[in-house]
């Protein structure tokens, strides 16, 4: 067997083991030593007596297994709070838990699409990908470090300042500690041999450790997320808290919407990050080459960013319905109680982003030769998305004073106001998104021209689902304001699916449609202005904030509980603060990450500078 | 003079983060308070209710962020305006105290048709209204088109009413009592017990003197486990330990048959809990 062979075959039996550790852990460690009663292996004919010892001591068993901890005797912290000076416990670690998962979400995101271009790379034989994947891998290493940083800062904290409710957590989830922790080391090797065996195995080993890298990342996060979504749709408990069952806590209502959800917009945020990173390098590059290098990073970075944003809102819809399904409560007290106007923020947000991400693809089309033709298009996409904008942006009930509102006949505008229920809200998200995607197939095409038989049948094909799906959508929109509540609420879904059939289709028949086509213009990468960079970092600035800000809302959405139901937060800090407090939290996060992020990037780029030389030129 | 672009982009970021720092400053603000238990005096008048309970409706127990009060058209949850007069009409046999009363601790017995059912038990977390509280919402309900025959001193099946009905209240003597207390009865652990067939494996009559009970006797099972421990057992036979899995299984699948998974509501189960865990001698 060859050495290549050997080495790839060593790697997946370690990555087989490391699954088997982990997952035996729990069954080999916590489950067979933990007490119970002996399991008899003779029947007896038990007396009365018997019988009542037995049930006795399996009564006892049993008591031990569901009662809180405090009933145990087990001696839970006498202090149940303790203040961080200045700006509070909450926003300590608010600012903590944030600044984690920002870096988190990067640090998750980024292999998923190394891998991905390193593998586009090996398949096409093309050097670049791999350069390329290798330049958003060295962004990893300080992230990771950052990353684990703060995650013991932000045990500390929640040990420090909130010992009994950590306390409880940690009662209830005692069971994903250790695979926590053994997954973490093996995250951390999985990294460390991705990163620095770059290009010292094989191909097909490197590509294994990745594979290994990101199954290792997703299951921390799975773990992880069943914390903190417990404490929103607590399940496995009893209503005073006492576990029933931990794969029941862990598998709560939000859990597998918050997977899927956070897996995507990980991705689209780490993006975002790389892209802004290229942006960076651009803006700073001496040569044309480096700029050639940096345009083509930053656009596959916002590439990356956009493809896996363009689906998060319909990711977002199967969040929203299981918070709804929990309890219709906290769903209303999230889109018409107390957070409705977070949504409102939410939308400027993603408007921004929307408009961001077009803006720069149009602008990506001057450096394409032959991309003239599609400009006259652009000027209705605009006024599609500025519409979509708007709409999405208008609330239910605009900032009024009481003399206006006696004019309007009540807190509802006559005519906004139907611009701000959901059947507007939700078809002007699904139109934004198939324009955005309208815009980037228009790019895709700009430099080529297709020369399949069927070309023109496939365009007008393309056409034709384009304007079904956008007509489908309104009329599916319009009719919400007709029927009654319960069909309205299930109108979305076939809107979404709609929107997806168009994503699929258009795409399938673009791939076909411009297989082999004929280029008419080359991309002359390095050649965009300036301001796309600027774009781009604006992008990655409002794809964290937007985070920061939907990441407050998950949280605040308990209100005043630490466990929604269970555990109620008595701490000077359990009001709800307002929206203006929250977004100003908010952006000193998204600050501080971007200073941290920058002293990233510039460890990133020291590995490209030259080595120090003494200025004397002494040898001694 | 030419600006470097590390100028730039943190120009560019903290501009973009002050923009939706002021966006967050436009909408309106409001800090939500955490809910305090209200202590009410029990000699409050009327209009006194009506007020208090005008405030937790709109407060602490978070009705309206649901309900509306005078609105109609495509509405997600039933509007309140005229529910005074309307609540002794929903349902036959019960009076207008009885529905608002059902509607408050067992929202889902009734849901109005057209809409879905998901409103949360009132007196339970996350809202938990006292009964007093939940007593003070029922006279705003009322007043709300009606008038309100509520006080203080209302007893209805929920608050220690027993069987009786409603009592205390103006019109507890008219009609409904019968099924204020078909309601109770049907809420009545002991009933529940038999009803779901537990009492055909289970006896939970104390033994005679000297005598051993009978297998798998419950009747000191109040003795031996608490309610969670209880309430464990009967979500899932694998927590009793002296059950093998086959006979666990065989448990699951009998109570399973009987309903008690599929038909039984959490209350049910919590009110056969409470009945198994009352002392009834017998050691």
């Amino acid at each position: 067997m060859s050495k290549r062979k050997l080495l790839l075959l060593s790697v997946c039996v370690a990555a087989v083991i490391m699954v088997l550790v982990v997952a035996g852990t729990k069954v080999l460690v916590v489950f067979e030593n933990a007490y119970r009663t002996p399991v008899e292996t003779v029947q007896l004919d038990r007396t009365p007596a018997m019988q009542g010892e037995a049930d006795a001591l399996a009564a006892a068993a049993e008591e031990q297994r569901t009662r809180p901890l405090e009933e145990l005797g087990v001696p839970l912290k006498d202090v149940e709070y303790r203040a961080f000076p200045v700006i509070g416990s909450r926003v300590a670690v608010w600012s903590i838990a944030q600044l984690h998962l920002l870096f988190a979400a990067f640090v998750l995101a980024v292999p998923i699409f190394a891998l991905i271009i390193e593998f586009i790379g090996y398949v096409t034989k093309d050097k670049r990908y791999d350069e390329l994947a290798y330049e958003f891998t060295k962004l990893l290493s300080v992230s990771f470090s950052l990353t684990a940083a703060l995650g013991a800062a932000l045990t500390f904290a929640l040990i420090i300042l909130y010992p009994r409710f950590t306390d409880y957590l940690m009662h209830v989830f005692s069971l994903t500690f250790l695979p926590y922790a053994l997954l973490f080391f093996a995250e951390a090797g999985f990294l460390y041999t991705y990163y620095y065996g770059w290009g010292k195995f094989s191909p097909k080993v490197h590509l294994a450790l990745g594979i290994g890298l990101n199954l290792v990342g997703t299951a921390i996060m799975l773990i992880a997320n069943a914390w903190l979504t417990f404490m929103t749709t607590p399940r496995g408990v009893s209503e005073a808290g006492a576990l029933i069952s931990t794969w029941d806590a862990v598998n709560n209502y939000m859990w597998m919407p918050i997977n899927i959800h956070r897996f995507i917009a990980n991705v689209a945020f780490g993006g975002s990050i790389a892209a802004a990173y290229a942006a960076f390098k651009f803006l700073h590059a001496d040569s044309e080459e480096e700029r050639a290098h940096y345009d083509w990073m930053g656009y596959v970075g916002n590439f990356i960013a956009i493809v896996a944003f363009l689906p998060l809102p319909f990711a977002g819809y199967y969040l929203a319905a299981e918070i709804y399904a929990f309890s219709q409560t906290m769903g209303l007290t999230m889109m018409g109680g107390a957070f409705s106007w977070l949504f409102i923020i939410q939308a400027v947000l993603i408007g921004c982003l929307f408009i961001g991400a077009n803006l720069y693809l149009w602008l990506g089309m001057g450096r394409i030769e032959g991309a003239q033709r599609y400009r006259g298009y652009i000027k209705y996409l605009l006024v599609v998305i500025a519409l979509c904008f708007a709409v999405w942006a208008t609330p239910r009930s605009p900032i009024t004073t009481p003399a206006e509102m006696r004019e309007m006949g009540g807190s509802f505008h006559p005519i906004l106001g139907k611009l701000g229920v959901m059947s507007a809200k939700n078809t002007a998200v699904n139109l934004l998104i198939l324009t955005t995607f309208l815009s980037f197939i228009i790019y895709r095409r700009s430099g080529l021209t297709p020369v399949v038989s069927w070309a023109k049948t496939g365009k007008a094909a393309q056409l034709l689902v384009f304007i079904a799906v956008a007509g489908y959508v309104t009329y599916l929109g319009i009719l919400g304001y007709f029927v009654d509540t319960t069909v309205r609420i299930g109108l979305s879904v076939p809107q979404v699916l709609s929107v997806l059939f168009a994503l699929f289709s258009v795409t399938v028949i673009d791939i076909f449609l411009f297989r082999g086509a004929r280029t008419i213009g080359e991309t002359r990468w390095g050649t965009m202005p300036a301001i796309s960079q600027y774009i781009l970092i604006f992008i990655a600035v409002t794809f964290t904030w937007l985070m920061a800000l939907m990441g407050y809302v998950r949280s605040g959405l308990r209100q005043h509980w630490h466990v929604y139901g269970v555990i109620r937060d008595t701490s000077p800090d359990a009001f709800t603060p307002t929206l203006g407090f929250a977004t100003k939290v908010v952006s000193v996060n998204v600050l501080v990450f971007f200073g941290l992020i920058g002293f990233v990037f510039w460890l990133a780029s020291l590995s490209g500078k030259k080595d120090w030389e003494d200025p004397e030129g002494s040898v001694s | 003079m030419k600006i470097p672009p590390s100028v730039n982009i943190v120009v560019l970021a903290v501009a973009a983060t002050a923009f939706y720092t002021l966006v967050g400053q436009l909408v309106p603000q409001k800090e939500v308070p955490a809910p305090e238990v209200m202590e009410i005096s029990k000699d409050i008048s009327t209009e006194e209710m009506i007020e208090i309970g005008k405030e937790i409706a709109q407060g602490k127990g978070i009705c309206l962020t649901c309900h509306t009060i005078g609105r109609s058209g495509a509405l997600r949850f039933p509007d309140l305006e005229g529910i005074g007069t309307r609540a002794a009409s929903r349902i036959p046999g019960l009076n207008g105290v009885q529905y608002l009363v059902q509607s408050l601790y067992e929202p889902d017995a009734y849901v109005v048709e057209g809409f879905n059912p998901g409103m949360p038990t009132i007196n339970k977390a996350p809202i938990g209204l006292t009964d007093d509280e939940i007593l003070t919402v029922i006279a705003y309900m009322q007043s709300l088109g009606g008038s309100p025959s509520v006080t203080m001193e209302t007893k209805h099946a929920y608050n220690g009413g027993g069987e009786e009905g409603v009592s205390g209240a103006a019109d507890a003597s008219g009609e409904g009592p019968a099924a204020a207390a078909l309601e109770t009865a049907a809420l009545s652990g002991d009933s529940l017990f038999k009803s779901y067939g537990c009492a055909e494996c289970h006896s939970i009559a104390p033994p005679a003197a000297g005598e051993a009970p009978p297998p798998r006797s419950l009747h000191d099972v109040g003795t031996r486990l608490d309610h969670n421990a209880i309430l464990a057992t009967i979500l899932d036979p694998d927590n009793i330990p002296t059950l093998s899995e086959s006979k666990a299984q065989e448990k699951k699948a009998a109570m399973e048959a009987a309903g008690v998974y599929g038909k039984a509501t959490l209350d049910e189960i919590q009110a056969i809990v409470e009945f198994l865990a009352a002392p009834r001698g017998g050691e």
